[in-house]
């Protein structure tokens, strides 16, 4: 059975982390906040860990998606945020994928 | 822009008016870059690395020497409507930022690198709203914009976070050189897209700043 789309944030959150001057406090769950004004991840990490996740999601569900592309700016706030807006993001990308 | 502005821009270029923007956080500091830097063989080196680390994201892509870098820089110091900036943290210069007026009243961004890992992660989201305040405050600009080029992430992101709205797409079309390629507007389908994002100076002061 699949993990979770929340799983896989966590786990490459996980690998990113001991390269981080400040790591992603996972232990919050769904609400670590990654990219913003009050975040830990810098651009080079973001980019880092939004490669990461598109190559994990195509090793566990077998889908490619794009997560860096003008969808994710044109959403009202930014999928980037925190480890659970992300995840919800990157699912619903999956379930489009899945139903194109 | 105002006559002021513009000699004021003039003598900062000339290292006449310092222009150090100050952040409520005393360990970031934005230095503008002067024409000194055009006799600073590690300025031009360190800026010359930096744009081609990330020659990616920007929208005219070729190889970099600090030659060119030079050249660049010169013409940019003789404008008196760009400011660049040396994005300092603990007086370690780690990145660079800019604007140009782009007519009255609207000033773009331009020149966003994060060019050295160090100090903390939100380093740019702070030299940007540092800028937004000066351009909306001293400059008195009424909407500031950005132009990025599709897939750029982290700028677009740094942008929302300020309350940027995206506007358009504008299709883009690659042209290649000797020296490489740059991307140009184009009315037909593109090779890709610049996204164009606005923030009004109302919105701006709503939405609140931590440097003011």
């Amino acid at each position: 059975m699949a993990r979770s789309m929340e799983e896989l944030v966590v786990q490459v959150v996980s690998e990113l982390n001991p390269s981080l001057a400040e790591p992603v406090p996972i232990d919050r769950g769904g609400e670590a906040v990654l990219y913003g004004r009050n975040g830990v991840l810098d651009s080079i990490a973001l980019v880092s860990l939004v490669v990461a996740l598109e190559q994990l999601i195509d090793e566990e569900y077998g889908v490619t998606v794009a997560l860096a592309d003008e969808r994710a700016v044109s959403q009202s706030s930014s999928p980037f945020r925190t480890v659970g807006t992300l995840a919800a993001y990157a699912e619903s990308r999956v379930q489009e994928a899945k139903r194109s | 822009m105002t006559a002021d502005l513009r000699q004021r821009i003039d003598r900062i270029h000339r290292g006449l008016d310092t222009g150090v923007l100050s952040l409520s956080n005393p360990r970031v500091r934005l230095v503008p870059i002067t024409r000194s830097a055009l006799a600073n063989r590690d300025d031009l080196e360190r800026m010359t690395a930096w744009r081609n680390k990330y020659m990616k994201w920007f929208f005219t892509q070729f190889f970099a020497t600090p030659a060119a870098t030079e050249q660049w820089l010169s013409e940019v110091l003789d404008k008196s409507t760009r400011l660049l900036y040396w994005v300092e943290w603990d007086k370690r210069r780690l990145g660079q930022v800019g604007w140009k007026i782009e007519c009255d009243g609207v000033a773009e961004l331009d020149q966003f690198i994060r060019g050295e890992p160090g100090g903390p992660a939100n380093l740019m989201f702070m030299a940007e709203e540092a800028l937004l305040d000066f351009l909306f405050r001293t400059a008195g600009c009424m909407h500031v914009i950005a132009k990025v080029l599709a897939g750029n992430l982290p700028a677009l992101e740094l942008h929302r976070s300020m309350a940027f709205e995206a506007r358009r797409n504008i299709p883009m079309k690659a042209v290649s050189s000797d020296r490489g390629r740059r991307f140009e507007p184009t009315d037909e389908a593109g090779d890709t897209y610049a996204i164009e994002l606005v923030l009004e100076a109302e919105k701006y002061t709503k939405a609140g700043s931590r440097n003011g």
